[in-house]
């Protein structure tokens, strides 16, 4: 039984290790993102979470369709308790740069934008009932929405470690 | 880099509208001139007026309040009824009170969104001082001159560190119109004035001066202010 499930394993590992193999679509995708100006470098580290100047953060899945976003922990110390979060719809179609919901703390509002352009796939509503849960864990169990991409986000973003540096000039 | 205070006052008694498509398109103008743009950055200002009467409810209310209590807050058309997309509850602005709206980008004076809800609350403070009235903050947001009677009120709103909405601060306000509401979701609070502190014959006008210039004495990079001349504000109460 063990044996027979390694080898369906490996017969899976096979056949995603095909599909990764440059094929002429992946190639044209290339192209087109490489004529773009690059503010950052994409490439095997772009799986990692990454940091908007607005302290938002997202993060690809494994499969990279679907990034989570959040705020940072910045943000949430730099807010205060939070009192109201507002999320946005499931399905609804947005653009990068939009705003998607707020966080709302001692009388102040403040927007949520997203950095990638999707679809929202899942929102985290049990942030509608325990708003200071993302006093907690932002960056973890307090994310915000999921979205399905239709493209890798173009906007500038950072590492850990540049934000980490953008939040100490600040 | 020194900067200069921009300070818009709407004269009269203007609608709440107007004092919100201004807002609106000063925050536009900061929004546009962030990167990837390369257009200057406006440079701070702040909107004083007094405003027809109207009740304003807060983002987290939008779409509570039901017909028959916007009806009622209406009182027979006295007031008008606005859902706004700031933080903070339901209040009311009307003539004899200062209402002054901050559009800044808070990276440019490195405040944090708490940091600028304080400062807020300290420059009030201090020009309730000036008058000789004794005011302070309590568990709740706001100014106080009593741990139970509020004299102003804060509800700001934030998009990529560019400031909205401000502070309500009552110089000789008919407070009947806060009787008739529970402020800021507040229970069996009272609100209060200059008038009914005993500081009567000041103008909105002057208050609102003084506000400034206790805003941008706290601004990190704000040197000084400059008032938008009559031609300029004609403008913005057309536009």
């Amino acid at each position: 039984m063990a044996s027979r499930s390694s080898v369906v394993r490996a017969a899976r590992q096979l056949t995603s290790a095909a599909v990764k193999r440059p094929s002429p679509f992946a190639c044209q995708q290339w192209r087109r993102t490489a004529q773009m100006p690059r503010l950052f470098t994409v490439s095997a580290q772009s799986k990692e979470k990454k940091y908007t100047e607005d302290h938002e953060w997202i993060e690809a899945s494994a499969d990279g369709k679907t990034y989570t976003l959040g705020i940072s922990e910045y943000a949430a110390k730099a807010l205060g308790d939070v009192v109201y979060i507002e999320l946005p719809q499931v399905d609804l179609e947005v653009g990068e740069g939009d705003a998607i919901g707020a966080v709302e703390s001692v009388k102040s509002a403040s927007d949520i934008l997203t950095p990638v352009s999707g679809t929202v796939a899942e929102v985290n509503e049990a942030l509608e009932q325990k708003p200071g849960d993302i006093n907690k864990d932002p960056e973890g169990e307090a994310w915000i929405a999921k979205i399905t991409v239709s493209g890798e986000p173009a906007g500038k973003l950072m590492s850990e470690a540049e934000y980490k540096e953008f939040t100490e000039e600040a | 880099m020194a900067q200069v205070l921009r300070h818009i006052h709407l004269p009269g008694i203007v609608p709440y509208s107007t004092a919100a498509r201004l807002q609106e398109s000063l925050v536009s103008r900061f929004l546009t001139s962030k990167p990837p743009s390369n257009a200057p950055a406006p440079p701070p200002h702040i909107i004083t007026a007094q405003f027809a009467p109207v009740y304003t409810c807060g983002r987290r209310e939008i779409g509570t309040v039901s017909p028959e209590q916007q009806e009622h807050l209406r009182a027979n058309g006295r007031a008008d009824f606005v859902e706004a997309m700031r933080g903070g509850q339901t209040t009311f602005h009307g003539p004899g009170q200062l209402v002054a709206y901050p559009i800044i980008d808070l990276r440019t004076h490195k405040l944090t969104p708490r940091d600028y809800v304080c400062l807020l609350e300290k420059s009030l403070i201090a020009t309730c001082a000036k008058y000789g009235i004794k005011a302070m903050t309590t568990e709740h947001t706001g100014v106080w001159t009593s741990p139970d009677d509020k004299i102003a009120a804060i509800g700001v709103h934030m998009r990529r560190n560019i400031t909205s909405h401000g502070i309500g601060l009552n110089v000789g306000t008919d407070l009947w119109w806060f009787d008739r509401i529970v402020a800021c979701g507040l229970e069996g609070k009272r609100t209060t004035s200059f008038e009914k502190q005993g500081v009567v014959g000041k103008s909105v006008e002057e208050v609102g001066t003084e506000y400034v210039n206790q805003i941008a004495g706290r601004l990190l990079a704000v040197e000084d202010v400059d008032s938008a001349g009559q031609e300029e504000v004609s403008r913005y109460l057309q536009a």
